[in-house]
């Protein structure tokens, strides 16, 4: 069994001069006090990429910074479900016996260490070198045809999309530490300049420098509820848009949310995290992973299904839309503040059930990580 | 420069992106042919913020997901016109720094 150790997540935005190295650290040493647990008592690490500093070891050079001595030791990319990923090849690790307290840990300075077309330019890459990029191809224009064809679909507009970055700004508002805390209506969003119809700048997550941690151990954690990761689910099926049907982009999410869930045996959730790059990529992946019937996500964040005090409570931290999106740490936050929140809702001794659903995706739809978290009493 | 797709000798499963082995039936024997010209516009998107140099002119410029008539394969494509989903579009030869370019073409039942 892996249990949920400590966790550890530094404010998002523009952190300057902080390093990439800098963020991990910090997010490392909060997640060990967090976890009681003595650097010398890590013996797995794991690390997620940083754009703004490539490394060929990025677990190694973790490692020495920080003072740890692992017997297992990796770095990890795949694209925006490196973080969920990373937790899921721990919990292997755990329950193969081949380390007991494993620490995973992203961190990147992606706002502040390199220029704003640096950034767009290397998250173009995830298109195709050939049959995309050069067709003036980027993640927001992949995502918004996406949005174009999902709208289409349904008979929805674009305000529908706008009601969940109203959502994760309302979350981040009530957040210490979120990147964009200032509420907005749906009128902003639809008034914010245009990145690739029908996605506004408000539909779009904003780049954040910013750090994020999880410790997972074989030993029951100390500290609150017993969280222990009871379903995990991964699907691997594109790369690239054009190399997939459009009817069946976001198969890959049906399948490792189910996988995850009939491993748990749960279906019944208290809490949700779901990728949220974009709003579009929100209102997806929530219908690929069964919390709303098809072109019903933004029907449901209308009738209260989504807010803090609703049925399930969605990225309760503002998510990547507003709490902001540093790289692999920020898709690690969902699962940080899910662990944060499951340990308020015991100790507060609310009637919430006291599971969560966990959902990464990679590159357009391409690799998909889903979670299942339950506290064991 | 002749677009292509792949067509797999197996089991007919065509792609555009060249692969080693068929995802359907791990053939690994594939043919080369022309891409069919006309299609249908899946999904498209007014590009305003362009990651490096603008395709075509612009931007704004528009960037389409298109499915062939014949074959029902999927490209990604740019285009100088505003296009709308379900129009009939056909590759063009005025090739500019797009690889696929696409232009409206008459309604077709
Ligand atoms: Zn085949």
């Amino acid at each position: 069994m892996a249990f949920v150790a400590g966790v550890g997540l530094t404010a998002f935005g523009d952190l300057a001069p902080a390093t990439s190295v800098d963020l991990q650290l910090e997010a490392a040493e909060q997640a060990l006090a967090d976890a009681n647990l003595s650097q010398a008592e890590i013996d797995g690490l794991l690390v997620g990429y940083s754009t703004s500093a490539p490394h060929l070891m990025p677990a190694n050079r973790f490692a020495e910074r920080f003072g740890l001595r692992p017997a297992f030791a990796q770095g990890v990319s795949v694209g925006g479900a490196t973080g969920l990923s990373m937790v899921d090849l721990a919990r292997t690790l755990i329950r193969a016996g081949r380390a007991r307290n494993v620490l995973v840990v992203a961190g990147e300075n992606r706002r502040s260490g390199q220029s704003r077309a640096t950034a767009r330019q290397t998250l173009a890459e995830v298109g195709d070198p050939v049959h995309e990029v050069p067709n003036g191809g980027s993640v927001p224009a992949y995502y918004a045809l996406l949005a174009s064809a999902y709208l289409h679909r349904y008979g929805l507009r674009e305000d529908d999309l706008a009601a969940f970055a109203v959502l994760m700004r309302h979350n981040a508002s009530v957040t210490t530490g979120a990147h964009f805390r200032k509420p907005i209506a749906i009128g902003d969003v639809l008034a914010s300049p245009a990145v690739a119809t029908p996605l506004n700048r408000l539909d779009c997550c904003p780049i954040s420098d910013g750090g994020a941690a999880i410790v997972l151990s074989a030993d029951l954690p100390g500290n609150g509820p017993a969280l222990e990761i009871t379903g995990a689910g991964q699907a691997h099926l594109h790369q690239h848009l054009s190399a997939t049907d459009l009817e069946d982009v976001a198969a890959g999410a049906v399948q490792a949310a189910m996988a995850a869930k009939t491993e748990a045996g749960c279906g019944t959730f208290g809490r949700i995290g779901i990728y949220d790059s974009f709003t579009i990529t929100l209102a997806m992946l929530l219908e690929a992973c069964g919390f709303a019937a098809p072109g019903r996500a933004s029907a449901q964040l209308r009738d209260g299904c989504f807010e803090r005090d609703g049925p399930l409570p969605l990225n309760t931290h503002g998510g990547l839309l507003s709490y902001g999106h540093s790289g692999v740490a920020g898709g690690m936050a969902h699962m940080v503040e899910t662990v944060r929140q499951l340990r308020k809702d015991e100790a507060e001794n609310s009637d919430r059930p006291r599971s969560a659903f966990l959902h990464a995706d990679g590159g357009v739809l391409s690799a998909h990580v889903s979670l299942v978290l339950e506290a064991r009493r | 420069m002749m677009l292509t797709v792949w067509r797999c000798q197996a089991c007919g499963t065509v792609r555009l992106c060249g692969r080693r082995l068929c995802p359907e039936c791990s053939s690994g024997r594939w043919l080369e042919a022309a891409l069919p010209s006309a299609g249908r516009v899946l999904a498209v998107t007014r590009v305003h913020i362009a990651p490096a140099e603008a395709p075509v002119v612009g931007p704004p410029f528009t960037l389409c997901l298109v499915k062939t008539d014949v074959g029902g394969v999927q490209f990604m494509a740019a285009s100088e016109e505003e296009l709308t989903i379900g129009d009939a579009v056909a590759l063009s030869c005025d090739r500019q720094a797009a690889p696929y370019l696409v232009t409206r073409q008459p309604a077709r039942p």
